[in-house]
Protein backbone atom coordinates (compact mmCIF):
# COMPACT_ATOMS: atom_id res chain seq x y z
CA UNK A 1 0.00 0.00 0.00
CA UNK A 2 1.43 3.10 -1.05
CA UNK A 3 1.70 6.33 0.82
CA UNK A 4 -1.28 8.13 -1.43
CA UNK A 5 -3.47 4.86 -1.10
CA UNK A 6 -3.22 5.62 2.89
CA UNK A 7 -3.95 9.29 3.12
CA UNK A 8 -6.69 8.71 0.71
CA UNK A 9 -8.10 5.86 3.22
CA UNK A 10 -7.97 8.22 6.17
CA UNK A 11 -9.54 11.15 4.49
CA UNK A 12 -11.76 9.14 3.17
CA UNK A 13 -12.50 7.84 6.94
CA UNK A 14 -12.61 10.85 8.39
CA UNK A 15 -15.30 12.25 6.54
CA UNK A 16 -17.44 9.18 7.17
CA UNK A 17 -16.42 9.77 10.68
CA UNK A 18 -17.58 13.24 10.82
CA UNK A 19 -20.51 12.33 9.09
CA UNK A 20 -21.64 9.69 11.50
CA UNK A 21 -21.13 12.16 14.40
CA UNK A 22 -23.35 14.70 13.06
CA UNK A 23 -25.77 12.45 12.12
CA UNK A 24 -25.46 11.19 15.85
CA UNK A 25 -25.31 14.75 17.55
CA UNK A 26 -28.06 16.27 15.34
CA UNK A 27 -30.38 13.31 15.86
CA UNK A 28 -29.95 12.85 19.96
CA UNK A 29 -30.52 16.87 20.05
CA UNK A 30 -33.56 16.50 17.71
CA UNK A 31 -35.20 13.81 19.31
CA UNK A 32 -34.52 15.59 22.95
CA UNK A 33 -36.37 19.07 21.15
CA UNK A 34 -39.03 16.85 20.12
CA UNK A 35 -39.84 15.12 23.14
CA UNK A 36 -39.61 18.24 25.24
CA UNK A 37 -41.83 20.12 22.84
CA UNK A 38 -44.54 16.51 22.97
CA UNK A 39 -44.71 17.57 27.09
CA UNK A 40 -45.46 20.76 26.48
CA UNK A 41 -48.24 19.65 23.83
CA UNK A 42 -49.72 17.61 26.13
CA UNK A 43 -49.99 19.13 29.55
CA UNK A 44 -51.23 22.57 26.47
CA UNK A 45 -53.97 20.42 24.99
CA UNK A 46 -54.65 19.39 28.65
CA UNK A 47 -55.84 22.89 29.84
CA UNK A 48 -57.37 24.01 26.27
CA UNK A 49 -59.89 20.79 27.10
CA UNK A 50 -60.53 22.07 30.76
CA UNK A 51 -60.98 25.34 29.44
CA UNK A 52 -63.31 24.85 26.68
CA UNK A 53 -65.80 22.36 28.94
CA UNK A 54 -66.05 25.27 30.81
CA UNK A 55 -66.44 27.94 28.70
CA UNK A 56 -69.05 25.61 26.24
CA UNK A 57 -71.18 25.38 29.76
CA UNK A 58 -71.30 28.80 30.56
CA UNK A 59 -73.81 31.20 29.95
CA UNK A 60 -71.84 34.66 30.64
CA UNK A 61 -68.70 35.36 29.51
CA UNK A 62 -66.31 38.31 30.41
CA UNK A 63 -62.42 39.11 29.53
CA UNK A 64 -60.35 41.27 31.67
CA UNK A 65 -56.60 42.43 32.09
CA UNK A 66 -55.01 40.80 34.84
CA UNK A 67 -51.41 40.97 35.99
CA UNK A 68 -51.18 44.48 34.04
CA UNK A 69 -52.19 42.35 31.17
CA UNK A 70 -55.05 43.50 28.95
CA UNK A 71 -57.08 39.71 28.11
CA UNK A 72 -55.00 37.98 30.68
CA UNK A 73 -58.27 36.73 32.58
CA UNK A 74 -61.52 34.82 31.71
CA UNK A 75 -64.45 34.88 33.61
CA UNK A 76 -67.33 32.73 33.36
CA UNK A 77 -70.87 32.47 34.97
CA UNK A 78 -73.58 29.46 35.37
CA UNK A 79 -76.84 29.54 35.45
CA UNK A 80 -78.36 29.01 39.04
CA UNK A 81 -74.90 30.64 40.42
CA UNK A 82 -75.34 34.38 41.47
CA UNK A 83 -71.54 34.59 40.82
CA UNK A 84 -69.02 34.55 37.96
CA UNK A 85 -67.52 31.11 39.05
CA UNK A 86 -64.71 30.25 37.30
CA UNK A 87 -62.31 32.43 36.13
CA UNK A 88 -58.47 31.23 34.46
CA UNK A 89 -55.73 33.87 34.77
CA UNK A 90 -52.22 33.87 33.74
CA UNK A 91 -49.70 35.09 36.52
CA UNK A 92 -46.82 36.78 34.15
CA UNK A 93 -44.62 36.68 37.71
CA UNK A 94 -44.00 33.16 37.79
CA UNK A 95 -45.10 32.00 34.41
CA UNK A 96 -48.22 29.98 35.32
CA UNK A 97 -51.54 29.95 34.45
CA UNK A 98 -53.83 29.79 37.05
CA UNK A 99 -57.89 29.29 37.69
CA UNK A 100 -60.68 29.33 40.52
CA UNK A 101 -63.72 27.04 40.99
CA UNK A 102 -66.60 27.90 42.54
CA UNK A 103 -68.81 25.85 41.05
CA UNK A 104 -71.37 23.55 42.44
CA UNK A 105 -70.23 24.95 46.20
CA UNK A 106 -66.88 24.28 45.23
CA UNK A 107 -64.66 27.36 46.86
CA UNK A 108 -61.33 26.56 45.09
CA UNK A 109 -59.03 29.32 44.49
CA UNK A 110 -55.34 29.89 42.62
CA UNK A 111 -55.30 26.64 41.34
CA UNK A 112 -52.21 25.82 39.01
CA UNK A 113 -53.40 24.69 35.75
CA UNK A 114 -50.00 24.90 33.90
CA UNK A 115 -47.51 24.05 34.62
CA UNK A 116 -49.26 20.66 35.91
CA UNK A 117 -46.89 19.53 38.27
CA UNK A 118 -43.71 21.00 39.80
CA UNK A 119 -40.41 18.80 37.90
CA UNK A 120 -37.26 19.65 37.19
CA UNK A 121 -34.64 17.37 36.19
CA UNK A 122 -31.82 18.91 39.18
CA UNK A 123 -31.76 22.21 41.31
CA UNK A 124 -30.36 24.53 38.15
CA UNK A 125 -32.13 23.51 35.65
CA UNK A 126 -35.12 25.82 34.32
CA UNK A 127 -38.84 24.61 34.67
CA UNK A 128 -39.91 22.27 32.13
CA UNK A 129 -42.48 24.34 31.32
CA UNK A 130 -43.19 28.42 31.84
CA UNK A 131 -46.05 29.95 30.35
CA UNK A 132 -44.98 32.95 28.18
CA UNK A 133 -48.71 34.12 27.15
CA UNK A 134 -52.07 32.94 27.91
CA UNK A 135 -54.90 35.61 25.67
CA UNK A 136 -58.28 35.34 25.99
CA UNK A 137 -59.88 37.16 22.53
CA UNK A 138 -63.74 37.64 22.03
CA UNK A 139 -64.17 36.81 18.63
CA UNK A 140 -67.62 37.67 18.30
CA UNK A 141 -68.92 39.38 15.15
CA UNK A 142 -72.60 39.24 15.14
CA UNK A 143 -74.71 41.57 16.96
CA UNK A 144 -76.40 40.11 20.17
CA UNK A 145 -79.26 38.32 19.69
CA UNK A 146 -80.44 38.91 23.01
CA UNK A 147 -80.82 42.38 25.29
CA UNK A 148 -80.20 40.07 28.41
CA UNK A 149 -77.05 38.21 26.52
CA UNK A 150 -73.88 39.54 29.02
CA UNK A 151 -70.71 39.44 27.55
CA UNK A 152 -69.18 37.36 25.26
CA UNK A 153 -70.08 33.79 23.14
CA UNK A 154 -67.01 32.73 21.12
CA UNK A 155 -63.10 33.09 22.45
CA UNK A 156 -60.11 32.44 20.99
CA UNK A 157 -57.43 30.77 23.75
CA UNK A 158 -54.12 31.36 23.03
CA UNK A 159 -50.69 30.02 24.96
CA UNK A 160 -47.32 30.42 24.28
CA UNK A 161 -45.29 27.45 26.15
CA UNK A 162 -41.58 27.41 27.08
CA UNK A 163 -39.63 24.22 27.99
CA UNK A 164 -36.42 24.30 29.83
CA UNK A 165 -34.58 24.15 26.25
CA UNK A 166 -35.91 27.49 25.72
CA UNK A 167 -37.74 26.32 22.45
CA UNK A 168 -41.59 27.28 22.53
CA UNK A 169 -45.14 25.84 21.35
CA UNK A 170 -47.82 28.24 20.36
CA UNK A 171 -51.31 26.38 20.92
CA UNK A 172 -54.65 27.91 20.16
CA UNK A 173 -58.53 27.17 20.38
CA UNK A 174 -61.42 28.42 19.80
CA UNK A 175 -64.39 27.77 21.86
CA UNK A 176 -68.00 29.03 21.84
CA UNK A 177 -70.86 28.42 24.44
CA UNK A 178 -73.61 26.38 23.70
CA UNK A 179 -76.16 28.09 26.41
CA UNK A 180 -78.00 31.58 25.40
CA UNK B 1 -10.62 -1.14 2.10
CA UNK B 2 -11.61 0.80 -0.45
CA UNK B 3 -14.98 -1.72 -0.79
CA UNK B 4 -15.41 -1.21 2.91
CA UNK B 5 -15.27 2.42 3.29
CA UNK B 6 -17.94 2.84 -0.26
CA UNK B 7 -20.52 0.39 1.99
CA UNK B 8 -19.28 2.64 5.32
CA UNK B 9 -20.36 5.66 3.50
CA UNK B 10 -23.68 4.09 1.67
CA UNK B 11 -24.46 3.27 5.15
CA UNK B 12 -23.69 6.60 6.79
CA UNK B 13 -25.71 8.45 4.10
CA UNK B 14 -28.53 6.01 4.47
CA UNK B 15 -28.63 6.80 8.40
CA UNK B 16 -28.54 10.45 7.21
CA UNK B 17 -31.47 10.25 5.11
CA UNK B 18 -33.05 8.43 7.76
CA UNK B 19 -32.80 11.22 10.26
CA UNK B 20 -34.08 14.00 7.65
CA UNK B 21 -36.90 11.90 6.67
CA UNK B 22 -37.99 11.92 10.26
CA UNK B 23 -37.31 15.39 10.65
CA UNK B 24 -39.95 16.10 7.73
CA UNK B 25 -42.29 13.79 8.71
CA UNK B 26 -42.74 15.78 11.94
CA UNK B 27 -42.45 18.78 11.19
CA UNK B 28 -45.43 17.58 8.57
CA UNK B 29 -46.84 16.77 11.44
CA UNK B 30 -46.47 20.21 13.03
CA UNK B 31 -48.27 21.51 10.16
CA UNK B 32 -50.67 18.82 9.91
CA UNK B 33 -52.27 19.51 13.94
CA UNK B 34 -51.68 23.70 13.19
CA UNK B 35 -54.37 22.76 10.03
CA UNK B 36 -56.56 20.41 12.26
CA UNK B 37 -56.37 23.43 14.92
CA UNK B 38 -57.59 26.28 11.98
CA UNK B 39 -60.53 23.50 11.00
CA UNK B 40 -61.94 22.91 14.12
CA UNK B 41 -61.82 27.03 15.02
CA UNK B 42 -64.27 27.40 11.58
CA UNK B 43 -66.51 24.48 13.07
CA UNK B 44 -66.61 26.71 16.56
CA UNK B 45 -67.26 29.54 14.82
CA UNK B 46 -70.03 27.67 12.57
CA UNK B 47 -71.72 26.37 15.77
CA UNK B 48 -71.61 29.80 17.34
CA UNK B 49 -73.83 31.40 14.36
CA UNK B 50 -76.16 28.65 14.71
CA UNK B 51 -76.54 28.89 18.25
CA UNK B 52 -76.99 32.60 18.20
CA UNK B 53 -78.77 33.01 14.86
CA UNK B 54 -80.35 29.38 14.75
CA UNK B 55 -79.09 28.62 11.19
CA UNK B 56 -75.80 28.48 9.90
CA UNK B 57 -75.59 31.54 7.09
CA UNK B 58 -75.26 29.77 3.42
CA UNK B 59 -72.54 32.41 2.66
CA UNK B 60 -70.32 31.37 5.24
CA UNK B 61 -69.86 28.70 2.81
CA UNK B 62 -66.28 29.65 0.80
CA UNK B 63 -62.72 28.74 -0.37
CA UNK B 64 -59.44 30.62 0.32
CA UNK B 65 -55.39 29.67 0.91
CA UNK B 66 -54.68 30.02 4.49
CA UNK B 67 -51.35 29.63 5.89
CA UNK B 68 -50.19 26.83 7.99
CA UNK B 69 -47.74 28.54 10.37
CA UNK B 70 -47.99 29.18 13.82
CA UNK B 71 -46.88 32.74 15.41
CA UNK B 72 -43.62 32.63 16.34
CA UNK B 73 -43.24 29.12 14.67
CA UNK B 74 -39.69 28.24 13.48
CA UNK B 75 -41.40 26.14 10.99
CA UNK B 76 -41.56 27.59 7.22
CA UNK B 77 -44.83 28.21 6.35
CA UNK B 78 -47.01 26.18 3.99
CA UNK B 79 -50.31 27.22 1.43
CA UNK B 80 -53.49 25.26 2.48
CA UNK B 81 -56.38 25.43 0.15
CA UNK B 82 -59.30 25.65 3.08
CA UNK B 83 -63.04 24.55 2.00
CA UNK B 84 -65.93 25.56 3.97
CA UNK B 85 -69.06 24.06 2.96
CA UNK B 86 -72.66 24.91 4.49
CA UNK B 87 -75.47 23.59 3.39
CA UNK B 88 -79.09 23.82 4.54
CA UNK B 89 -81.80 20.84 5.00
CA UNK B 90 -84.55 20.44 2.81
CA UNK B 91 -87.08 20.45 5.30
CA UNK B 92 -87.70 23.97 7.47
CA UNK B 93 -89.54 24.63 10.74
CA UNK B 94 -92.90 25.54 9.59
CA UNK B 95 -93.29 28.24 12.13
CA UNK B 96 -89.99 30.12 11.86
CA UNK B 97 -89.18 29.26 8.06
CA UNK B 98 -85.95 27.89 9.41
CA UNK B 99 -83.99 25.21 8.11
CA UNK B 100 -84.18 22.02 10.74
CA UNK B 101 -80.49 21.78 10.25
CA UNK B 102 -77.34 22.30 8.57
CA UNK B 103 -74.93 20.37 7.18
CA UNK B 104 -71.16 21.90 7.68
CA UNK B 105 -67.70 20.60 6.46
CA UNK B 106 -64.08 22.09 6.71
CA UNK B 107 -61.59 20.93 4.46
CA UNK B 108 -57.68 21.39 4.25
CA UNK B 109 -55.57 20.21 1.33
CA UNK B 110 -51.82 21.16 1.23
CA UNK B 111 -48.34 20.02 -0.45
CA UNK B 112 -45.42 19.50 1.97
CA UNK B 113 -42.46 20.65 0.71
CA UNK B 114 -41.16 16.96 0.86
CA UNK B 115 -44.04 16.43 -1.60
CA UNK B 116 -46.26 14.95 0.38
CA UNK B 117 -49.87 15.29 0.19
CA UNK B 118 -52.46 16.03 3.36
CA UNK B 119 -56.00 16.36 3.65
CA UNK B 120 -58.19 16.51 6.47
CA UNK B 121 -61.75 16.80 6.52
CA UNK B 122 -64.40 17.89 9.87
CA UNK B 123 -67.79 17.43 9.04
CA UNK B 124 -71.20 17.89 11.73
CA UNK B 125 -74.62 18.53 11.09
CA UNK B 126 -75.96 21.56 13.51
Amino acid sequence: MTLVEVATVIAISAIVFTGVLIAYTDGIGYWQDTSEEFALYNEGTMALSLMGRFIRNANFIRIRSYSGLPFARLELGYPQEDTWSAAFYFVREDGSLRWNDQTQGRNKFNLKLLPAVEYRQDRDEDPYLTVISARFTPLDDIGSQSPTLIGYSLVRIELILEDSREDTLYLSSVVSKRNK
Amino acid sequence: MMIALVVISLSVLAVYQMFITGRELIIEQYQRRYALERAEAWMERMKYYENELDTVPLDFGRTFVDTLVAPGDEHIGIWAECIIDVEHSFERDPGSGMPYYSTVSVTYNWEALSGREYSIRLMSRF
